[in-house]
């Protein structure tokens, strides 16, 4: 039986800090307009199933702090009149960690996982809460980009990122110049919370993107010719459905680097320590 | 030094490759943006004539309109108004309202008819004639609909209003306000009467007033919003005579051109601006633009924080593509209904 708890070194302490500020914010007087019960029963069904599930299939007792990203994550995102798609979402999401494994590694983000398993499963009452969640305040957006990419730098996926937004804004001039309405409708997504989270959240999760900084910028770039793609065809979603896309692609991704050589190292550092034994050092 | 030279050749090659692939996309990038730019520009609206003024367009005295529809409501409550001087015809149409309120409706229709005819071209009293007679008619239906009965369901004082007193005035006094309101009055019809052997009439007569008045006005922003709306409430699936029917982006193309010329007098009012974004984002909903309707929608949500506007477009949010058209006719059927503030009601505009 191990304990597993992450050191303060592990980027998920940083991203879970992040998304907490902005909820709270949000809450407060950025117009998220959630339902506290709401993101309390999607973050309260997160932990417990991945706690759950850990004990199960690994003999571990873990500090949930995956799960809370992704119960967060998904209250914020979902919106719904009912309850209990908060606990489907969030329960989808971290089961995909378990149950969908290429190797010994999962290949779906379960924030990700969680909304297009909702939205596709749960469609006439599960959607993805408007965009406007900042308060379609662009100094906001403004804000929250500087400290994404920052995040980012420190995660070392900001060329993934930054391929990601540039290949959005290629796509979106695109669009516009194919006569897909005005810049405001095609730049506007990027000032909300639904493309905030999407961007610096799931996108970037070092556990679903590819290993090599090259690989990176080529699965950005893919991801927003997808979303673009669908977007002029006014699917809903795109964002979403795109990455889910290339996730189920990941395996392949992960193939190609290892035939070339890439070392996939583990992103997260934890101190793990085993009941009855010494502790392991930190990584 | 020899050794590395050879050593460093790749990486020079390879850096200049990025450069050359980086600059290749940016020239792109600039082209593809002039491009859209200059086709689709910040808001892809219909542009708006360049002399437009806020008078032109019907939105000149917006403050002015808010505190006499203020002064209206006030003394037709019994409330003196805050200390703006009332005329002799607010307060006569006030009086001919809390007439109204006191169940002397035929009294009252009559004393607001007679504030009406002295300023015959006010639209806050225009508004609120109209909005009393609707109140009245629906009222009445609704008692013969509780006694199971057709016959006589109006009393004649109230059997051809408003439109044929707003006929008489428009005869007597033709302006805009008065040509506004005899159009919107076959709108109240429309409301009123759900059978579509009144409401597709009711309909095509509002859209030809309207059409009429605009040809003389062309930049009358509530005629652009009272034709866009009739556009938008035309039943998608009824089929039209050829005579009568329209562009397929009529209802869009009219209610963009009222946000273009909002956006170029300015002066407007938040809730205003969401009410003409979120009938424009209904309108692209209608013509088969589900995504342009959201991006519509979320302007609307963001330009003003109503909770009735927030619920209407959280409940549009939810609707899938597949729906939209279905879930948008019953919503704006439901709307027909709003007793409070009913579709014709141009008090949106000052309140």
């Amino acid at each position: 039986m191990k304990i597993v708890v992450p050191t303060l070194r592990d980027p998920r302490i940083m991203l879970a800090l992040a998304l907490t500020t902005w909820t709270i914010l949000g809450q407060t007087m950025l117009y998220f307009n959630r339902d506290l019960l709401q993101i309390g029963v999607a973050l309260g069904s997160a932990c417990v199933v991945d706690m759950l599930l850990a004990f199960v299939f690994q003999r571990q007792v873990l500090v949930p702090i995956s799960a809370y990203i992704t119960g967060l994550s998904l209250g914020i995102l979902i919106a719904s009149n009912d309850w209990r798609v908060y606990f489907l979402a969030s329960a989808w999401g971290v089961a995909s960690k378990y149950f969908l494994r290429a190797g010994n590694r999962h290949f779906f983000n379960p924030s990700n996982f969680g909304i297009v398993a909702s939205v596709v499963l749960l469609r006439n009452i599960a959607t993805v809460a408007p965009g406007s969640q900042w308060g379609g305040e662009w100094r906001v957006a403004l804000l929250i980009l500087a400290l994404g990419l920052t995040m980012m730098r420190r995660v070392k996926r900001l060329h993934l990122v930054l391929a990601w937004l540039g290949g959005y804004l290629m796509m979106s001039m695109l669009r516009v110049a194919l006569g897909q309405g005005g810049l405001v409708f095609a730049l506007g997504p990027m000032t909300g919370a639904e493309f905030a989270l999407f961007t610096f959240s799931m996108l970037p999760d070092p556990k679903t993107s590819p290993p090599t900084s090259g690989a990176c910028i080529v699965w950005g770039l893919l991801i927003a010719v997808l979303d673009g793609v669908l977007r002029y065809f006014e699917i809903r979603y795109s964002m979403f459905y795109a990455l889910f896309a290339f996730c189920a692609l990941l395996p392949l991704f992960r193939l190609a680097a290892a035939a070339r050589g890439a070392n996939e190292t583990d992103p997260w550092r934890v101190a793990v320590r085993v009941l009855g034994k010494r502790s392991e050092p930190a990584r | 030094m020899s050794a590395s030279e050879p050593a460093a050749e790749p990486v020079r090659r390879a850096r200049r490759r990025n450069l050359t692939l980086f600059a290749a996309g940016a020239a792109i990038f600039a082209v593809i943006t002039v491009i859209a730019v200059r086709r689709g520009g910040l808001l892809d609206l219909p542009a708006a004539p360049p002399g437009v003024t806020a008078e032109s367009a019907g939105l000149a005295n917006l403050n002015e309109l808010t505190t006499r529809g203020r002064a209206l409501e006030a003394l037709a409550s019994g409330q003196r108004s805050d200390g703006t001087p009332a005329d002799s015809a607010l307060v006569q149409t006030a009086a001919g309202l809390a007439a109204i309120r006191r169940d002397d409706s035929e009294h009252g229709l009559a004393m607001m008819r007679t504030g009406l005819g002295l300023a015959p071209c006010d639209l806050v009293l225009g508004n609120g004639y109209r909005m009393a007679v609707l109140q009245l008619r629906r009222a009445n239906l609704a008692g013969a609909a509780r006694r199971q009965t057709l016959a006589g369901q109006m009393p004649a004082w109230l059997e051809h209003e408003p439109i044929a007193t707003l006929e008489r005035l428009h005869a007597e006094h033709p302006c805009r306000e008065t040509a506004l309101q005899l159009a919107l009055a076959w709108v109240d019809e429309l409301i009123l009467f759900g059978a579509l052997e009144i409401k597709a009439p009711a309909n095509v007569e509002s859209v030809h007033q309207l059409t009429e008045l605009l040809r003389q006005e062309p930049m009358y922003v509530p005629a652009l919003f009272g034709r866009g709306l009739n556009y938008l409430n035309r039943p998608a699936r009824l089929l039209w005579r050829e005579g009568i029917k329209t562009a397929p982006d009529a209802a869009s193309h009219d209610l963009g051109l009222c946000v273009a010329i909002g956006r170029r007098v300015g002066g407007a009012p938040p809730q205003l601006v969401a009410t003409l974004a979120l009938a424009l984002g209904d309108a692209f909903a209608k013509e088969g633009h589900p995504e342009r309707a959201r991006s519509w929608w979320q302007i609307a949500g963001n330009t003003s924080r109503d909770p009735a506007l927030t619920d209407s477009i959280r409940r549009r949010f939810g609707w899938r593509d597949d729906e939209v058209l279905d879930r948008l006719e019953t919503e704006l059927a439901s709307r027909m209904l709003d007793l409070d503030h009913p579709l014709s009601d141009l008090s949106f505009m000052w309140r």
